[in-house]
């Protein structure tokens, strides 16, 4: 595991969501000042889930085909998805957003 | 896989004719309602339901990469719904609640979904053309095209619908040469905004796809050197290796038309999905469903009404609640892009809101100042919002701030501008 500066909690206002570079992807969303990190590439179709629209209920619709997803757990809620996104750790250190990102795979 | 005996027992038993994306969305919305009778799924094809969508594009160029199967097979069974794949329904007495199979079995029903679909419209001057033409509706279909679109080939696409341009630009993608015939004078003839057919007829060209808008063809032949050749009315020919046509659908109404239910372009039902017959349901391409807020019957051939009607359908029959009815909607995938369209497409006016950021944009038709329908182009995000804004019939006070693609319209839509 890495821990992984992303930016400050300024740069990613409530409704925001900011791609990661990293292998695989990674989607940090913010949910009313909570932070979520997904797999960004949806599991249906080739969509970042960055570009995704986080709804009220704490989950987030792919932006390509509509899927929704649990922003807490990755779960898959709705067709066309029935693969859920993986998830990583976040934490919040001052106004410092980092997200715990696997090492093994890259 | 199945012992299914209606008469056994005094479970309800309700039955689902249809293994499509209605079918599939129907069944799944039965147990999430907490119906615990008996449900029985029969498919025509010999395949647990599946997702068309990817038949044109993804099953053709990336067959790997394609994810067909709506449920894992575990599915039907961890919930309880029996299959039967590959049966086909011969008759429906609506008075006796009864169906019976081609095999001659027999099942009674306390309720039934008719979510039989559509086939593809057949050609005959086509289809005479033997292996060498195909149409495009099914998995055997996709795969039985995928096997003959080899690097090189002419391809000759008939009907510059969306089906024929998925097509074109999958063999595209796989080295052939497209041309596109159509006998109408624009693509897309029904249901695409006009600023979309212009982009996606530019889109095609600059990958090479040759239109020939405006030909009616009254000639198909296979010559001797192993050619296909077409003819159109005025002479032209067209000499190619293989033909995909899409000319539309045929809706599989037979069995609804057989037994007395009521049918006028679909099988026309209320706004809790019921027909003529009020213990006998209807849900998908085939239908034509009452939209008490449009005061219309409307009927659509999109995934996305098999699926929200398939679910909301199979909901009503259990609780008894009408079904919600969402903005009608569709996207397709062409050349890498993603390109959905919303509501209505006759706006007597198209707002484009260009983020100068490659092909990423959307356009809003308005009628009198009103949001009526969009277009979005690798810019899915924004479609929800917009469908928000064409349900609530979103009128327009500031083009400047709308045009404005900074401008988020999530926000516009929650204080009402």
């Amino acid at each position: 595991m890495k821990k992984l500066y992303v930016c400050t909690t300024a740069d990613l206002p409530p409704g925001g969501a900011r791609r990661l570079d990293t292998s695989p992807a990674i989607a940090l969303f913010n949910h009313n000042g909570d932070y979520y990190a997904l797999a960004d590439l949806c599991t249906h179709g080739s969509a970042s889930m960055s570009e995704g629209y986080i709804e009220d209920d704490c989950t987030v619709e792919c932006p390509v085909h509509t899927a929704h997803f649990c922003l807490k757990t990755g779960k898959a809620l709705t067709q066309p998805a029935t693969v859920d996104l993986a998830t990583f750790e976040t934490l919040v250190e001052g106004d410092a957003i980092y997200v715990f990102v696997p090492t093994g795979d890259r | 896989m199945m012992n299914a005996r209606a008469d056994v027992s005094d479970v309800p038993v309700y039955v689902v004719v249809g293994g499509g994306r209605a079918g599939a969305s129907a069944v799944a919305a039965m147990r999430e309602a907490n119906f615990s009778g008996r449900i029985l799924l029969v498919g025509a094809e010999p395949y647990p339901p599946y997702e068309r969508p990817p038949l044109s594009k993804e099953m053709l160029v990336k067959p790997e990469a394609a994810q067909l199967t709506i449920y894992p097979e575990t599915y039907y069974a961890d919930k309880n719904i029996e299959c039967l794949f590959g049966g086909s329904v011969v008759r429906l007495d609506s008075a006796a609640h009864r169906l019976t199979l081609a095999s001659g079995e027999e099942f009674t029903f306390d309720k039934l979904l008719l979510a039989t679909g559509a086939r593809a419209r057949a050609y005959p001057l086509l289809d005479q053309l033997g292996e060498r033409v195909f149409t495009l509706r099914t998995r055997d279909d996709s795969e039985r095209l995928r096997s003959a679109l080899t690097p090189g080939c002419r391809l000759l696409v008939v009907g510059g619908g969306i089906i024929g341009l998925e097509v074109a630009a999958s063999a595209i993608a796989l080295g052939a040469t497209v041309t596109v015939i159509e006998r109408a004078d624009r693509l897309m003839a029904r249901g695409t905004p006009d600023p979309l057919v212009d982009i996606l007829r530019r889109l095609h060209v600059e990958k090479g796809v040759r239109f020939e808008l405006g030909v009616t063809l009254n000639g198909a032949s296979c010559s001797n050197n192993g050619d296909v050749l077409l003819r159109a009315e005025d002479g032209r020919p067209f000499i190619g290796d293989l033909v995909v046509y899409g000319i539309g659908v045929e809706l599989n109404t037979e069995l609804a038309v057989s037994a007395g239910l009521h049918v006028e372009n679909g099988i026309v039902v209320d706004e809790y999905g019921r027909t003529s017959r009020p213990e006998i349901y209807a849900a998908g391409d085939a239908v034509r469903q009452w939209n008490p807020a449009t005061r219309h019957h409307q009927r659509f051939e999109t995934w996305a009404n098999a699926q929200s009607q398939g679910a909301a359908v199979g909901r009503s029959m259990v609780t008894g609640e009408p079904c919600s009815m969402d903005v009608p909607w569709y996207w397709t995938d062409q050349y890498g892009h993603n390109f959905q369209v919303a509501g209505s497409h006759e706006a007597s006016e198209w707002l484009h809101r260009n983020t100068g950021e490659g092909f990423k944009s959307t356009m809003l038709g308005l009628v009198d100042d009103v949001v009526v329908g969009a277009v979005t182009i690798d810019n899915g995000r924004e479609m929800r919002p917009i469908r928000t804004m064409i349900a609530n019939r979103f009128k327009v006070t500031d083009r400047a701030l709308l045009a404005d693609p900074r401008v988020d319209l999530r926000k516009l839509v929650e204080c009402g501008r």
